[in-house]
C-alpha cells in the first residue's frame, strides 16, 4: 500500500507540481490549500507532512504545532517547504516540530531522497 | 514685494506637490490591480502547463513500459539473430531517448515553481503599495500639520514584508540601508537547500 503524504501549499502551482514529483515516485498525496485547510485533513494518520510557511488564514509554524496537538500525527514527521531561508525562520520551524527545512524551488529527487530519510 | 512673490511661489509649489500626490494615490490601486491580473493569469497558464507536462510524463512511462515488454517478448521469441540484434539495437536506442527525456523532467519541474515565487514578490509588491499609498495618505495629513516624516520607519515596515532572501538583497541595494542581518545573509547563501533538525 502506497504511503500517504499530505502536502499544504496556498499555491496550486506548487500543490500540482508536488502532486506530480510524489505519485511518480509511487506516494498518494493529499493536498490542502493552507493551514487551517490541512488541520481540517488532520483526521487520518499521514506517513509524512509537507508544508509551506507563508499562507493566508493559518501560517505553517501555526499549522505545525496544531500538528503536534493531533493524536493521529504527532509523531508524523514534518518538511518545511518554503521560499524562506533566513536562520531566525528556521529556528522556529525547529523549535514548532519540523524535522527538515527545504528551499524552494526543489528537485524532485531532493525531496524524494529527503523523504526515503524520514522514512526509511 | 519680493516676499509676497516668494509667497506665491512657496504656494504654487504646494499646489503642484498636492496634485503629484493626488495622481499618485489614483495610480497606485491601478498597478495594484494590473499586478492581481498577472499574478491570476500567469498562474492559470502555469497550472495549464503542469497539466500538459503531467500527461507528457504519463505517455513517457508508458512509452518506456510498452518498450519494455516488447523487448521481453522479443528476448523470449525465435527470432534470427541478426534480427534479433537489429530489434533489440532500436528498442534499446528508443529507451535511451525516453531516459534523456525523463532528466529533463525535473529540470522543468524546477522551472515549473518559479511562478510561486514570482506570484509572493509580486503580492508583497501590492502589499506595499497600499501601505505606500497610506503613508502619502498621511503625509498630506502631517504636511498640514508640519510634522517631519521618519522615511526610515517606512523602509523598515517595507521591508518586514520580505520572506525571501533576493528580496531583502534588492531592497538593501536599492535603499543603501544596512541591512544588519548581513553576515546572516551572506552564511544562508552559503548553507545547503536542505537542513536537517
Amino acid at each position: 500500500m502506497a504511503k500517504k503524504i499530505l502536502f499544504v501549499d496556498d499555491s496550486a502551482s506548487m500543490r500540482q507540481v508536488v502532486g506530480i514529483a510524489m505519485k511518480n515516485a509511487g506516494y498518494e498525496v493529499e493536498t490542502a490549500n493552507d493551514g487551517q485547510d490541512g488541520v481540517s485533513k488532520l483526521g487520518e494518520r499521514f506517513s509524512a507532512i509537507i508544508t509551506d510557511l507563508n499562507m493566508p488564514n493559518m501560517n505553517g509554524i501555526e499549522f505545525i504545532k496544531a500538528i503536534k496537538q493531533d493524536a493521529n500525527n504527532k509523531f508524523t514527521p514534518i518538511i518545511m517547504l518554503t521560499t524562506e531561508s533566513s536562520d531566525e525562520m528556521k529556528k522556529q520551524g525547529q523549535a514548532a516540530g519540523a524535522k527538515v527545512w527545504m528551499v524552494k524551488p526543489f528537485k524532485p529527487a531532493q525531496l524524494l531522497m529527503v523523504l526515503q530519510k524520514l522514512l526509511g | 514685494m519680493a516676499l509676497e512673490n516668494n509667497e506665491k511661489n512657496t504656494q504654487e509649489k504646494l499646489q503642484e506637490a498636492y496634485q503629484l500626490l493626488g495622481y499618485i494615490l489614483k495610480a497606485l490601486p491601478i498597478h495594484h490591480e494590473q499586478m492581481a491580473a498577472i499574478i491570476e493569469e500567469t498562474e492559470e497558464n502555469n497550472l495549464l502547463l503542469g497539466k500538459n507536462f503531467s500527461n507528457l510524463i504519463d505517455e513517457i512511462e508508458q512509452s518506456v513500459r510498452k518498450s519494455n515488454e516488447i523487448k521481453d517478448r522479443l528476448l523470449a521469441s525465435d527470432l534470427s539473430d541478426s534480427h534479433f540484434d537489429v530489434i533489440k539495437a532500436m528498442l534499446d536506442q528508443l529507451l535511451a531517448n525516453a531516459n534523456s527525456v525523463q532528466s529533463s523532467v525535473s529540470e522543468i519541474m524546477v522551472s515549473l515553481q518559479y511562478q510561486d515565487s514570482t506570484r509572493q514578490i509580486l503580492t508583497h509588491v501590492q502589499d506595499n503599495l497600499q501601505d505606500i499609498s497610506g503613508e502619502i495618505e498621511g503625509l498630506g495629513k502631517a504636511v498640514k500639520n508640519s510634522e517631519a516624516q521618519n522615511n526610515t520607519r517606512l523602509q523598515e515596515s517595507l521591508a518586514a514584508k520580505y520572506t525571501m532572501e533576493k528580496e531583502r538583497d534588492i531592497f538593501y541595494r536599492v535603499t543603501g540601508l544596512e541591512s544588519g542581518k548581513k553576515d546572516d545573509a551572506q552564511a544562508d547563501d552559503e548553507d545547503d537547500e536542505i537542513t536537517f533538525f
